[in-house]
């Protein structure tokens, strides 16, 4: 069908069509809002930034172009607003853009739209969104009724509006101008001419002036020309990295992308809008591939470039059956997927409605009676960090205003993969520069240091670090705090007695302080859970670890199962066989469904190097073992012991060949070896029972039931059970004193006995 | 239908053409002024080709005891040294005993049933003070933590005594009757400075890699392509290097005063005696020299016991009694400076160490004999 066959079919669903624009299409709005809120979960009391803070930095200078509108004190506390309130104005704006879209472009590039805008919404540029909308309605008013005398001081208020709320005015500048400057040159009318020049003499005397009256004016405005062009510090701001050049994209960003080949594809075959959409589109392709700061707005942008050239509707007013079917098909299956995912265990929803408690999501610094600079590890953070109370309370050192402070960025960088590694002291870089965090945390002096609760390697080395302590951790973020200071002595204390309590069970069943772990979703317990393993805390890890049997959540089983490892291998010199059979067989279970990475089996390969295990990288992984070259000694099993066979069988996860030789030995050892090759195969507190009945047997001889009676205290610790923790590691040690198990046993009782 | 459909298709195989892609990464990336960790060792040059233009200072240099400040545990002296140890140990501690029969250097601590061991795999410091050794211990991560045998060789002594920072007490936990556990960065930390590289893969430490001593590219930095270009590229960076810059390369492992707690910075506090570009650049000597760095008294290149690095000839550039515009001493010594200006201060039982921070003093130190 033609471009011009359509327009005469449509002329009555034109009609209907401007009808349908004016009234609130609540079915997409309910939507739109249903996917913020299943995707983008806050607490209720949570705020959202609309307008960020910038300016209140360490490394900003007095005079600095900063947002009109945050530095006002009446205007500044609406930076930012309730989350509610943010939800449901992004999903009103959503709604009525799906609606427009759907109206003239069609069904599914408005569903698209609403999708990929709902899920990657972002607060920080709803204001930016809403002025392009406004431009966009301008201009369709312009198109439509050329006489209008009030467009000229309309633009002029916009473009005022952008100035004082925004710091994103070039992006408005830029898409006023790719949408009037054509239509300028194709329509014949003088006194447009007239009215442009004069209008456009009056912006420009506007910007003229506030860029020669202020510092940094000039370098906001071309503030997306300065993303794409600046050099890019993965590490430290990958929003600014291309969508398609620093790793495989989120689902968000590919939504996003997909959106913007729906409208390349619409102008393409839209032959006749083509040459008037094409440089809108090209430069706002160009800026949100390039820079994944702008994929957002630069998405909403070209939606309404296409919405403003599109001359067809192609609603027809009458939905046929199928075209029905297919939008109420598609309607339910998005709300059952944000029911699934808001309805999961454990997250809020269900949180909210069958246990009628909200359980706190987020750690909130600004409830610390504390105030002073933050070093943001991640610069992503800036735009939800820029909230009025949390910059006041704790100013980032710097902040994401690239376009002013993006020559300190390269220092930033460097400070920052100091802190990750910890290198305190001066050393001399690669770069030929000096590096070490200690001579810049001198002149800047952070309070916090902001991590990102996946970057585990960062959180140990900075856990270790002498002039840092944990603070708090969630499911995003972890918080350290300087040692030093004062303010912060009490959070300190409180953080490090919960540590220590998640890790040894005090028998009251304390809940961690939700001022120092925040995790109330499977995904946020699984990442906090990583952390504490990384900091050697693995009986916490296994504490907070949601108990599904997940891919994800075996893998971080298997690395606290190897840090207990280690732990008893460290402290006795005696393999743990328990710790060390759980992890070896899920390892084994994980590589048979090929769940192993190649970075992650490299890590396993160093892993089970320490532990003498190296023989079982080569059995699982071994294309990895060929590929490096390494020649690993393989046991030899005839010359061994039948106990020493056994042993390695279990240390090395094979359950099987295990089984197959106790078999043949006597009860008593039959006793010892049982509950450790089922320990995967039961519940813990059935493993504990099991383990105490083969106890209570009494024939197993004293150094096993002395090792048992250790395993059994170190599933209670696992359970939670202080008093057969407690129980058990007396026993064992009375059963045999002289055991190399000694001081971890003191150890351990030690710790338990403490709280 | 398929019409429809066309206009979602196109952008779908264009979203999935776009992530292949994705895989590749971006050039711009590369701008990043720091080379990643793993990247260290690019453009070192294999140092026995050092040897071929420059034997002298070779030659020298293998004596000085920057250049033996690491050694393995299996290397002669290390042995001689645990022999000495093996043959005593009793005078020190009745529940030890080393093992050097086997591959592995182990040292046992046994008491009652309970035995506790370490296999000791390195060994610290030069001999000019002191040789201390270490094992290090796997973790989960594939990283490397570090236990300080509690039992050090002093030279000032020729005998072994506690280490240097660990308490006549022992501790408690697994090490304590063998030494002392330092952490991860920690263990980096002391390996940093006593090698010339430290080479690192996936954020983890190649202790097979380490190249152990200072030695020519540790101060001169990576010399690949002066090697390579047999000389003609000579960029490095003592030839630009300012004062300051100079007292850092040193000051790296030797610390600078930005290292310390301004309030450490003290004349009376004999614990910044051991970081001598610390005290180095209170002087007055130095604040008053635009020249003045570690190399105007010292020569990196020879042993110390082979240069007069204690003499008077660095004095007398400034304090020439021939000159007439020349400050000279007020107790009217024309020799000895150091005997009063820096003088050696006992810092630890068994090791001296010269005072850098040169000035007039009310009173000597008192050096036991």
């Amino acid at each position: 069908m033609n471009h011009s066959t359509k327009s005469m079919t449509n002329d009555g669903g034109e009609s209907q069509a401007g009808r349908q624009h004016y009234r609130i299409p609540f079915e997409w709005c309910l939507l739109s809002g249903l996917i913020i809120f299943s995707f983008h979960t806050a607490l209720p009391g949570g705020r959202s930034v609309l307008m960020p803070v910038t300016g209140q930095t360490v490394l900003s200078e007095p005079g600095d172009w900063h947002i009109p509108a945050t530095q006002i004190e009446w205007t500044r506390e609406w930076s930012s607003l309730s989350y509610p309130l943010m939800v449901l104005l992004g999903a009103l704006f959503i709604g009525f853009l799906t609606q427009s879209l759907m109206t003239l472009v069609g069904f599914g590039t408005g569903m698209i739209a609403m999708v990929s805008l709902s899920y990657g919404f972002e607060s920080w540029h709803f204001l930016n969104a809403l002025l392009l909308t406004t431009l966009a309605n301008v201009f369709q008013h312009v198109q439509n009724n050329s006489e209008e005398k009030l467009t000229g001081p309309l633009l002029i208020l916009i473009l005022a509006m952008a100035v004082l709320t925004t710091l994103e005015i070039g992006v408005a500048c830029l898409f006023w101008l790719l949408l009037f400057v054509p239509y300028l040159l194709t329509v014949d009318s003088k006194r447009w001419f007239k009215q442009s020049a004069f209008w456009g003499t009056i912006s420009g005397l506007l910007l003229l002036f506030i860029g020669g009256s202020t510092f940094g004016f000039w370098q906001t405005l071309i503030r997306p020309w300065s993303a794409v062009a600046s050099p890019v510090y993965p590490e430290l701001f990958d929003s600014l990295a291309p969508i398609f050049g620093a790793g495989i994209p989120t689902v968000g960003q590919m939504l996003l992308v997909l959106t913007l080949l729906v409208c390349w594809s619409h102008a393409i075959s839209g032959i006749g809008s083509f040459r008037s959409v094409v440089a809108c589109l090209s430069l706002f392709t160009f800026l949100g591939l390039l820079c994944g700061y702008y994929l957002w707005l630069s998405v909403v942008a070209s939606l309404l470039c296409l919405k403003t050239k599109s001359q067809t509707g192609k609603a027809s007013g009458v939905l046929t059956k199928r075209a029905s079917i297919l939008r109420v098909a598609t309607a339910l299956g998005i709300i059952l997927i944000c029911l699934l995912k808001l309805s999961g265990p454990g997250t809020l929803l269900r949180q909210y409605l069958f246990e009628g408690t909200l359980a706190a999501h987020r750690i909130d610094p600004t409830e610390w009676p504390s105030e002073g600079p933050a070093l943001l590890l991640d610069l992503d953070r800036c735009s939800e960090w820029l909230d009025v109370q949390m910059a006041d309370q704790y100013p980032p050192i710097i902040d994401n205003r690239w376009d002013l402070y993006g020559d300190r960025y390269a220092d930033y960088a460097e400070l920052s993969r100091d802190l990750k590694e910890m290198r305190a002291l001066l050393y001399f870089r690669t770069d030929q520069k000096f590096g070490g965090y200690l001579h810049r945390i001198k002149d800047w002096k952070p309070l916090l240091v902001v991590a990102e609760t996946r970057e585990q390697g960062a959180i140990r080395d900075l856990s270790l670090s002498p002039h840092w302590k944990m603070l708090g951790i969630d499911g995003q973020t972890t918080y350290f705090g300087r040692d030093t200071s004062p303010l912060l002595r009490q959070q300190i204390r409180t953080a490090g007695r919960t540590f220590l309590n998640l890790e040894w069970p005090d028998g009251q069943a304390t809940p961690p302080s939700p001022q120092v772990i925040a995790a109330s979703t499977p995904a946020d317990a699984t990442r906090v859970a990583g952390a504490m393993n990384a900091i050697r805390l693995p009986y916490a890890a296994l504490h907070m670890l949601p108990s599904d049997l997940t891919v994800e959540r075996q893998k971080l089983r298997v690395w606290a199962y190897l840090e207990l490892s280690y732990r008893v291998l460290r402290n006795t010199e005696m393999h743990s066989l328990l710790d060390e059979f759980r992890a070896l067989r899920l390892i084994r279970e994980l590589a048979l469904q090929k769940q192993w990475s190649t970075q992650e089996s490299q890590r396993l390969s160093l892993s089970l190097k320490g532990l003498d295990l190296d023989f079982v990288t080569e059995l699982l992984f071994p294309s990895f073992v060929t590929e490096n070259g390494s020649l690993v000694n393989m046991p030899e099993y005839d010359d061994m012991e039948e106990n020493d066979l056994i042993r390695l069988h279990l240390r090395s996860g094979d359950s099987e060949s295990a089984r197959d030789q106790i078999e043949d030995l006597d009860k008593s050892k039959r006793l010892f070896y049982s509950p450790i090759i089922n320990s995967l195969d039961q519940p813990l507190p059935e493993l504990a029972k099991s383990m105490y009945f083969c106890i209570e047997e009494g024939e197993l001889p004293h150094e096993l039931q002395s090792e048992l009676l250790f395993y059994l205290g170190c599933v209670a610790i696992e359970v939670g059970d202080y008093a057969v923790a407690v129980h058990a590691l007396t026993e064992s040690q009375q059963t045999d004193s002289q055991s190399a198990l000694t001081p971890l046993r003191i150890t351990y009782l030690q710790q338990l006995r403490s709280h | 239908m398929l019409t429809s459909w066309a206009p979602y298709a196109v952008p779908v195989l264009g979203l999935l053409g776009l992530v292949a892609f994705s895989s590749v990464r971006d050039q711009r990336n590369d701008e990043f002024p720091l080379q990643p960790q793993s990247s260290v060792a690019v453009g070192w040059a294999d140092e026995s080709s050092c040897a071929d233009c420059h034997f002298e200072q070779v030659e020298l240099f293998l004596q000085t005891g920057h250049a033996q400040t690491l050694r393995t545990v299996e290397d002669s002296r290390s042995q001689e040294l645990l022999q000495v140890f093996q043959d005593s140990v009793s005078e020190y501690d009745q529940t030890l005993r080393v093992d050097l029969s086997g591959r592995d250097v182990d040292v046992v601590s046994q008491s009652g049933a309970n035995s506790r061991s370490l296999e000791l795999d390195w060994c610290f410091g030069s001999g000019t003070h002191a040789h201390t050794w270490v094992g290090t211990l796997p973790d989960a991560r594939g990283q490397r933590d570090l236990v300080e045998f509690r039992w050090s060789w002093y030279h000032e002594t020729a005998s072994f005594d506690i280490t240097p920072g660990q308490t006549a007490q022992k501790g408690s936990g697994y090490f304590a009757p063998l030494g002392t556990l330092f952490d991860t960065p920690k263990a980096r930390r002391c390996f940093a400075c006593h090698s010339t590289v430290l080479p690192e893969s996936n954020g983890h430490v190649d202790y097979n890699a380490i190249h152990p001593g200072v030695t020519c590219q540790r101060c001169h930095g990576p010399r690949q392509s002066h090697v390579e270009s047999n000389g003609e590229i000579q960029e490095g960076f003592w030839q630009a290097a300012s004062q300051m810059d100079s007292i850092k390369r040193c000051g790296e492992c030797h610390r600078i005063a930005e290292d310390q707690d301004p309030e450490d910075i003290k004349p009376e506090n004999p614990d910044i005696v051991r970081f001598q570009p610390v005290s180095l650049v209170q002087s007055p000597c130095f604040k008053n020299s635009p020249q003045m760095t570690c190399v105007s008294c010292h020569n990196p290149h020879r042993p110390l016991n082979s240069q007069n690095s204690s003499g008077i000839w660095q004095c007398v550039q400034c304090h020439d009694s021939q000159q007439e515009d020349h400050v000279l001493c007020s107790a009217d010594q024309l020799d000895n400076c150091l005997e009063c200006h820096m003088p050696k201060i006992q810092v630890f039982e068994n090791i001296q160490f010269t005072d850098h921070w040169i000035r007039v003093r009310k009173s000597l130190p008192k050096i036991p004999n």
